[in-house]
Order: C-alpha cells, then structure tokens, then sequence
C-alpha cells in the first residue's frame, strides 16, 4: 500500500473523530486549524526529529532488584522489588517462586505505597494527653527505643513482682513465622502469661479449621491441587477477590479455563460476587444456609449411588439402598475410609433432599440436583469453602457439610483434590527455652489461671483463640482486669465485632501499638514502638496451606529502614533482655531476629531446596526455600507414601492416622468423635439432642441484629488486611461493581431501595441492636432483594489522611459479638439489619 | 510492518484489576488519572441482567483519531511500532485529543483531585516541569518526555503507551513472554495473573497474539468507527 492511499483510507475514518470535535469546541478558529492540520495529514508522518524515537537495547538503569514477600494478604508471594537510586518504585511477582510464578494481585503493586506512606511513625511515641478517646488527640511525643523499651519492661517486671503477669496480654494479628510469632509465643512462656499471644483466628477463618478437624483430624485450612482438577464447589469463598493466595487462586483459575475441555466452576454465594459471575453456574442462596445445600447435594450423590466405593466402601451386596426417607441397617454397609456414613444417613441425611433444601436455601431443587451429579461425576472435584460459609453460629456445621462432600467424591488427598501443608526442616535455636524456666514461670501453669478471652475453657472448649471476647472480657472483670495490652498486625477496634467496646476497654489499659501506621489502636495507645514496615525488614514467611509441598520464604530488607522503627521481633527480644534473670539470658543468647533467621535456615543444609537453596546466604539471594514433592497420595481408596521417587509405598492404617487422617478412628468422620466429646456443650449450645451433635447436620442459624435485611460484609480483591485503606489507588478501584472511586458504598438492590425511598447516592441509617451508622447507596442488581452488602475495609476514623471519612461507616460497629460455640469464630455475616434514608 | 498489539481473552480475565494496579504504579498515575481501567457493566434488563467487564487500556488505533485533531502533532502514532504518544514538550494541553477519543483513554491530570488530600500537594512537584514528584517513580532514564512516559509536567496530556519505556529497550519481537521478557513488556501483562494478556506483533501472523486474534470471536471496540484498534479481544 503506497502512502497516498494510506493517507486517503485514514482520511475515511477521519470524519467522525472530527465532528465530535467541532460539537464540543464550537470555535471556528480552532476548527480551522484542525482541518488545516489534517490536510497536512500530521498524523501519517512523524516530524523527523522524533524518528529516531525508537532506542533500541538501551541499557537497562542501574536498577537492583531484590527478592522479599508480600505482605498485603496471607499468600505469602515471592516478589522482585526494584529499587533505583535507593528508592523503591516496582514491585513484580518473584518468577521462580511457585505461588507467585511471576505474577500478584492488584494489591501487591501497592508496596511501595505502603512503604512510602506520610502518615507513618517516624520512631517511637510516648502519649502525653492521659484522656482517652476517638476524638482526643494522643499528643505524641517521640522518644527514645532505649526509654520505650525500659518503659515496657518495667512495667512488665511490676507486674511479674504482684504474681500478675497473667494481666499482659499481647494480642497478634497477621503471624508469619518462627521470627515473630515464635519469638512472642517463647517470650509469653518464660514471661508466664496465658494470653501471649492471643491470635486473631476466631475473627478471621477459624471455622473451616475446626470443621476439618472435627472431620478429619486436622486443626488446619486445606491445600488443592488446583492443577488436576476439573470441578470446583465453592461455597461463599472468594476464590477472585479474597481466597488466599488470591494470586496463585487467579492463575489456576486461567489454567482452568485454557484446559480442554474446560474445567467447571460453581459458585455458592449471597450475591453476584466477582466470583459468581466468572463461575460456570452460580447458585445464590439465602444467607447462612450453605450447609443445606451441601447435605442436599450428598442426599444426591448418595441415592443416585454416586459416591466413590473405594475410598467410602459399599453395600455387602453391591447394591445402593439408600432410598429417600428410609433409615438403614448399618450391618449391610462396609466402610473403607468413611466412619458412620449409614448413621449420619439414618439420622440426617435421608430427609436433606433438594426440595427440602430448595426451600430453605431459595433455589431451584434441579440445580441442587444438576450440581450435585456434576460434582460426583465430574471430577477431579473439590469443595470448598472459608468464612463465606463459616461466619455464621451454625458455621462448624456448615463446614462439615460442605467438607464431607470431598470425602463422598474421594477427593482426599487424591489427585486433583485437597491436602495439608507440609512445614519445612527448620534448624534448632541457639537456646532451648525450656532450659531458661525460672520457678515462676513454671509455676504459673499450675496455677490454672484462664485466659482473658477464656479460649479453652468450659465456657468456649473447642476454640483455640477468642480475641473478640477480651475487651468484653475485661469491661466485666470476668475472668479478671488486664493491666497492659500490647497490638501486633491487629487493630480490633476497629475489625472486631462490637468494636466499640474496645473504645472503652482500651481508656484504663495501658495500650503499646506496634503498627508503623496511625490506626485506632495507635489512637488509644500510650505508647507506640513501630514496626518496619514489610519491605524494610527480616522475616521468616512458611507458607499457608496452598499446594501441600514444605515452602518457606525469606523477607528482606530492600532498602535500610526509612525512619527508627524496629522489627517486632527485635522489640520482643530487647523486651526480654531488659527483664533479666533467666528470661535476659534467654534473649541474650538468642541475640536477634537474624540470628533466628540463621538458626533456622540451618535446617536447609540436610535438605537443600529444589532451588539449591541450603543457607540464609542462599535463602536470601533466591527468597525462599521449596521443596516437591508433597508426600502422601490417595489413589483409588489406597494411601501412598513417596519413596524418594514416586507413590510408591502403602501406607497402613495406622501410618494413614498418624500422618493424614487424624481422627481418633483413622478415618473421615461423618460421626465426629471430637464433637461427641463435648457432647453436653454442643447440645445445650444448638439446642439439639447430644446422640446428633456428631454428625454433619443443618442447625438454622440465628440471625443477630433484628432487622429485615441480611448485612453481608465481604472482602474484596482489594482488601489488604487494614494496609490497603491509607492508599489513594486502591481506595479508587476498590469496589468494582458499584464503583466506589472516592469510597466505599452499600450495595442494595434497586427494588428495595425504592420500596423504602432510597436513591443512589442517598445517605441511610443502618441500624441493628447495637446503634447505626451511616453509608451512601448506590443500586447493584446483583444483591437479592433481602441482601445490602457493605465491604470491610473501610469507615476508619484514623488509619491516615486517606483512610478517614470515604463515605460509609465501620460495619463492625453494629455486627454484634456473636461466636459459632464450636470454632469461636464470629459471626460477620449472620446480622439483620434495617435501612432507611436520612 | 510490525505493530505492537494486544489480544485480552475474556474468557480468562476475572476483573481483579490487576492490570490497572500494575499500571498505575508502574507508571506513578494519579487516582482517577485511569491509563487502564477495566470496565464493569450490566447487559439487558431484570432478571436476565448480566453482568460483565472489560480491560480497557489505549486502544493504540490503526486510523487513531485523536492524533489528527491535535494541532502541534504532539501525539502521532509511531511508524515502528504502530503505538500512540504523546510528545509531552509539544503537547499544548488543549484536550483535543480527549474529545476525539472514541475510547475515552485520555487523561487529563491536572484536574481536581479525584481524592482529597491531593497526592500532588501530599508530594509536590517543585518544577513546573513535574506534575508532582513521589518517592516512587520510573527512574530517571525511564521517564522520557518525548515519548510520554513517567511523569508529566503540569498541563499536559497523559496516556497508555504500552509501556513504550519497557518495549523500546528491546527490538520487535514476534511475541513478548510477560516472564522471560519481563523488562521489555507492558506491565499489565506482566500482571494478569489469569493470563488472559498477549502482546506481540499482530503483523507477525506467527506470534501468539495474531494466532489468538485469528481465533473465531475476536473482535475490537467499536469496530464501526473505523478506528482499527490494535487490542483485541478474544473468547
């Protein structure tokens, strides 16, 4: 094609771009130079100068790039920071790392972000106005580590002196490894205190945890082998916009769909989340009642004899008898892998059909139906879920539900099913610390001293953290008054639910904040020791379950410390050197985090990493440590063990309980010998008789807060634990659908809206037992008529000059404190709610 | 010929907008300044509603209509490479070109600020030279005025290069792998977990992204105007 005609086929197309553009400017005179400028056909022909725009192979900059870890969410990605000049400006996923495989979220690119953040603490802050409150300016002063860190200490020693040790309390959010929550959880047993720490699980997934163990034995979220599967069942889990590692979530789910024939994704869930409308099929159901749907579809897979024989055993006569509504001799069946399956019928199961699970749910009884035979026979197939399903009072027994489905389909520990995560071969420490108990911290267990949040104990037996109890907690005095409290990666005043009573709770403690950013708890502190933020420091990061495999990952530094602040793990151990006696000698022999670090990565040495990796020299250079492959396998209702070179090794049935199915009985329990344990507790608590609290089961929930629409309050892609809510990029995009920009808004669907005289961009009250707060609507038609969903994130009265006043307010402030009795984990989604127009 | 080319398969892309993540750090935008945003929208009425989205990054058009309305040639599209630019020493701030785009992928940054406090208050740039000056941008061979990359003086026009910063280090090449090529591709394919992004030479009819264009489906925005973008999305 010669040029002319080029000129002339550009011209074509010309017309239109300028008539918009006359409309718009309305000046002759501009419209007089725009067509002298096209006649010269500016566009065809770059002026010389710019011709030699194109440099080619032109060095790249003097530009490091340093491998670290993420920090915006659990996933634990390996990524490449590139720094220039000494600052940081690029953040990709690390390439080798096999959870990042060179890619990240959107909320990974934020790093530097957070790095650079001006709203930051600078050093350590001493409060100077004794007044307490959300409007009261704390006066900081900055002081010295050397002040900061006798001031804890002596405290601490005060109390220890009183026999009142139990009354510090530090309570962890985001725990990563041996280096922080480690070094914590040995410093509160020389210390002797019950609550160091108190972690964050029961107001995070703790649910899914507890009804794993009490099926299958273990206290642990699941791994998938997302690569060999060819069904996945979600229920509620935001696999693309919360599931961790949403990253390496996202990149199998592409791989899913590049497969041939496609593999095939159904959403549960409460609204038309991201998730559901990417999915293959979505089932939306009325909130809390996944469980239902769950033991409809096992009402399926059993009466349509769709379950896997070899791994749940079969009729003696090889012929299905369980037929709708009829109980079953248990005599007839043989178990393999499966206890109680003709029990859990008999007493649950025979009358959980799909029309009875259409109603409770609100769908149709045929895609019940459809899912259910799809599930079954379509496998590989997975079925998973975390707080979408379990953020409910009858949250464990969703769980079981839901998960008892992978063991009818034999997904356990099968190719293209779940697993656990294996942990890696770290080295010893230079010091035991049993070796370092003094009298008193020996003593102290004996004591039989509760905790403050009273995990543990008759009142909540089966859960292992209830961080949410103890601002309410120490308000009652029951069990007692704390005197310090000390804040690491957790800001529950303003995350937990019911967070105003920690308003009150925190005016007569004595409050450390460790955060490197101006949240609620720095607010009501008297005292701040900040943190490094994520890209200034050392850190172990094992892996959470993803894949099975052992990984663990090394963050560090990429640039020294901008400002005095100090890693958490430091502070601990310059905490317990200042408290002397056996405790000081402890902490002087460890010396420090790196130390720690070194210590631990001596443990590579026997077993170098796929990546070569064999000490802290090596773990640093290349960021983490992995090695493949993971070792169990189930294939065809048989455990291997691997040899060194394949699947080759039976396990017996007592190496498959000791090492995968952990259960008293060494089998997937669909009796819960754990749960009959606690029997009297379980059954006081649900109100059902003790013969059924074994089983896997429908309880209605209870709905908190009174009102007469569901408040959901999910995460988005993002949500990056607290750290996202200071960053002006992430606040624009943050809610894709209702297109928040300046901030967060309640979804709610048009119709309902209107019935109550609401219009987009209205500002509404929303009210529960506890108060109300206000919000900004704007319609989405992917809510259900009876769902306003309101994300959490946002609605921050500190947190740094961007996070505060985006529109809607904190909906933890009216979602009452109400725990699943079984797991403790609060119930975030189970509140009703009203809305009505200011 | 070669032309730089993009191919986005919706089947695979899941709106978690990392893409848009990736760009606006990786290019130090402004909120609201959105070189690449992906669109979220509802198709049809009621109960069949649907819901959907699409990237949208410069659509860097064939017949681009924005270059010939402008009246100092500060934008063109490049011969080599068939990309759109900005020569930002030229560009006048007229908004012509904004006007002009069908797409709307035009940013004009010296606006009101989307969100208050105002990050270029919060990270003022000193010179008139710089919109404003944070502590995390391109380096300083990076940014190139000429081409538009990194950050603009005040009173200019901004867009989507295709990361001309990353892709002019290296010569044309049939395909750019977001891995192994890392540093000589746009950052939004590098980002997109789901690898749903392809970007090569669409003129090559050997490299990934024509193969994939080829593929039955694929289709351009806005095709009737005559534009010609040269992203393409696929199924």
């Amino acid at each position: 094609m010669s040029s002319s005609n080029k000129d002339k086929k550009r011209e074509k197309g010309f017309p239109v771009s300028r008539r918009r553009f006359l409309q718009v400017s309305g000046g002759v005179a501009a419209a007089g130079l725009l067509g002298a400028a096209a006649k010269k056909g500016v566009a065809s022909t770059p002026p010389a100068s710019e011709k030699k725009l194109l440099p080619v192979n032109l060095p790249i900059p003097e530009t490091i790039i340093k491998k670290s870890v993420c920090h915006q969410c659990p996933g634990r990605c390996g990524i490449d920071v590139y720094v220039t000049d000494g600052k940081v400006h690029r953040i990709f996923g690390n390439p080798d790392h096999p959870i990042a495989n060179g890619k990240l979220c959107p909320k990974g690119y934020f790093g530097a972000q957070i790095l650079y953040d001006p709203d930051r603490f600078k050093s350590p802050m001493k409060r100077t106005n004794p007044k307490k409150g959300r409007n009261e300016d704390p006066k900081f002063v900055p002081i010295t580590w050397d002040e900061a860190l006798d001031t804890i200490a002596k405290r601490l020693k005060g109390l220890r002196g009183k026999g009142e040790s139990h009354r510090f309390a530090l309570c962890f959010g985001r725990g990563w490894g041996a280096s922080d929550v480690g070094t914590i959880e040995t410093f509160g047993k020389l210390y002797g205190s019950p609550n160091i720490p108190i972690g964050h699980a029961s107001m995070c997934s703790e649910g899914s945890k507890r009804a794993k163990r009490a099926t299958d034995g273990n206290d642990s979220y699941s791994a998938y082998d997302y690569d060999n599967a060819n069904y996945i069942l979600s229920f509620g889990a935001g696999l693309l916009e919360a599931f961790r590692p949403l990253n390496y979530v996202i990149q199998k789910w592409g791989k899913l769909r590049d497969k041939s024939p496609r593999a095939r994704i159904t959403q549960v869930d409460v609204r038309k989340s991201t998730t559901a409308i990417a999915a293959d099929r979505s089932l939306i159901i009325k909130p809390g009642t996944d469980g239902a749907l769950a033991l409809a579809i096992s009402h399926v897979i059993l009466t349509e004899g769709l379950w896997n024989k070899k791994f749940v055993g079969d009729f003696k006569d090889k012929t299905n008898k369980f037929k709708t509504g009829e109980t079953i001799d248990a005599k007839q069946f043989t178990e393999k892998w499966v206890s109680g399956l003709i029990e859990w019928w008999n007493a649950e199961l025979k009358d959980r059909t799909p029309k009875w699970a259409a109603e409770v749910c609100r769908v149709s009884a045929d895609d019940i139906t459809i899912a259910a035979r799809e599930f079954a026979t379509g496998g590989p197939s997975i079925a998973l879920m975390e707080r979408g399903a379990t953020t409910y009072p009858n949250g464990v027994y969703n769980g079981m539900a839901i998960h008892s489905l992978n063991a009818l389909v034999g997904s356990m520990f099968a190719k293209g099913g779940l697993m656990y995560q294996m942990k890696p071969p770290y080295g010893p420490l230079p010091a035991n610390a049993d070796d370092y108990m003094d009298d008193y911290a020996k003593a102290i267990g004996g004591k039989g001293i509760p905790r403050v949040d009273m995990a543990g104990t008759s009142e909540w037996p089966l859960a292992g953290t209830m961080l949410q109890e103890v601002a309410k907690n120490h308000l009652a005095g029951k069990p007692y008054k704390l005197d310090t409290v000390m804040f690491y990666l957790t800001n529950p005043i303003f995350s937990a639910p019911d967070c105003k009573k920690w308003e009150e709770a925190l005016k007569d403690i004595f409050v450390i904040d460790t955060s490197p950013f101006p949240g609620e708890t720095a607010i009501y502190a008297d005292l701040v020791v900040p943190d490094h933020t994520y890209l200034e420091r050392y850190q172990d990061t094992p892996i959470y379950p993803t894949y099975g495999y052992p990984t663990t990952n090394l963050r560090t530094p990429v640039i020294p410390p901008l400002y005095d602040t100090k890693y958490i793990g430091d502070t601990i151990i310059e905490i317990g050197k200042r408290l002397g006696g056996k405790t000081g000698e402890y902490f002087n022999a460890i010396k420090d985090s790196v130390n720690v670090l070194k210590h631990l990565a001596k443990g590579f040495e026997k077993e170098p990493g796929d990546n070569g990796v064999k000490d802290f020299k090596g773990w640093e250079e290349k960021g983490f440590w992995a090695k493949k492959p993971y070792h169990w396998k189930q294939i065809e209702g048989e455990f291997y063990e691997w040899d060194g070179k394949d699947y080759n090794k039976k396990m017996t049935q007592a190496e498959v309980k000791e090492r995968l199915l952990k259960t008293p009985s060494g089998k997937f329990e669909v009796k819960s010998n754990l749960l009959i344990q606690h029997a009297g507790y379980i059954s006081k608590k649900y109100g059902i008789t003790a013969d059924r609290v074994g089983f896997p089961q429908w309880v209605a929930p209870k709905y908190t807060g009174g009102g007469d629409l569901h408040l959901i309050v999910p995460k988005y892609a993002f949500h990056a634990e607290g750290r996202g809510a200071n960053l002006p990029l992430s606040i624009e995009q943050f809610q894709p659908y209702v297109g928040g920009r300046k901030g967060t808004y309640l979804e709610m669907h048009p119709k309902t809206a209107m019935a109550r005289k609401i219009n987009e961009e209205d500002k509404v009250k929303i009210s529960t037992s506890l108060g109300s707060i206000e919000a900004k609507v704007r319609f989405y038609e992917g809510c259900q008529e009876d769902v306003v969903v309101l994300p959490f994130e946002f609605g921050h009265w500190a947190m740094g000059r961007w996070a505060k006043g985006r529109g809607s307010s904190n909906s933890n402030e009216i979602i009452e404190n109400v725990s699943d009795p079984i797991s403790g984990l609060a119930s975030y989604n189970a509140s009703l709610c009203k809305v009505e127009k200011i | 010929m070669s032309r730089w080319g993009m191919a986005i398969d919706l089947s695979k892309c899941v709106g978690c907008q990392a893409c848009s993540a990736a760009c606006s750090m990786e290019n130090t935008r402004l909120p609201g300044e959105n070189w690449h945003k992906v669109i979220f929208m509802n198709e049809g009425e009621g109960g069949t509603k649907k819901f959907t989205w699409y990237p949208r990054p410069c659509q860097h058009c064939t017949d681009a209509p924005c270059t010939k309305v402008c009246p100092v040639r500060a934008t063109w599209k490049r011969k080599e490479d068939g990309v759109v630019l900005i020569n930002w020493y030229k560009c006048l701030g007229c908004r012509y070109c904004v006007l002009a785009c069908p797409y709307g992928v035009r940013c004009y940054p010296e606006t009101k600020p989307l969100l208050e406090p105002d990050l270029r208050e919060v990270y003022h740039g000193h010179r008139r030279a710089k919109l404003w000056d944070p502590p995390y941008q391109l380096s300083r061979e990076e940014q190139d005025g000429k081409r538009g990359t990194g950050i603009p003086p005040k009173g200019v026009v901004t867009k989507c290069t295709f990361c001309a910063h990353r892709t002019d280090r290296k010569e044309m090449a049939p395909d750019r792998d977001p891995v192994k090529d890392r540093d000589f591709t746009p950052a939004c394919v590098i980002a997109c977990p789901a690898a749903a992004r392809y970007f090569g030479d669409i003129d090559n009819p050997e490299s990934e992204v024509s193969k994939r264009v080829q593929r039955k489906g694929a289709y351009r925005l806005r095709e009737e105007l005559g534009t010609k973008p040269q992203v393409f999305y696929v199924k």
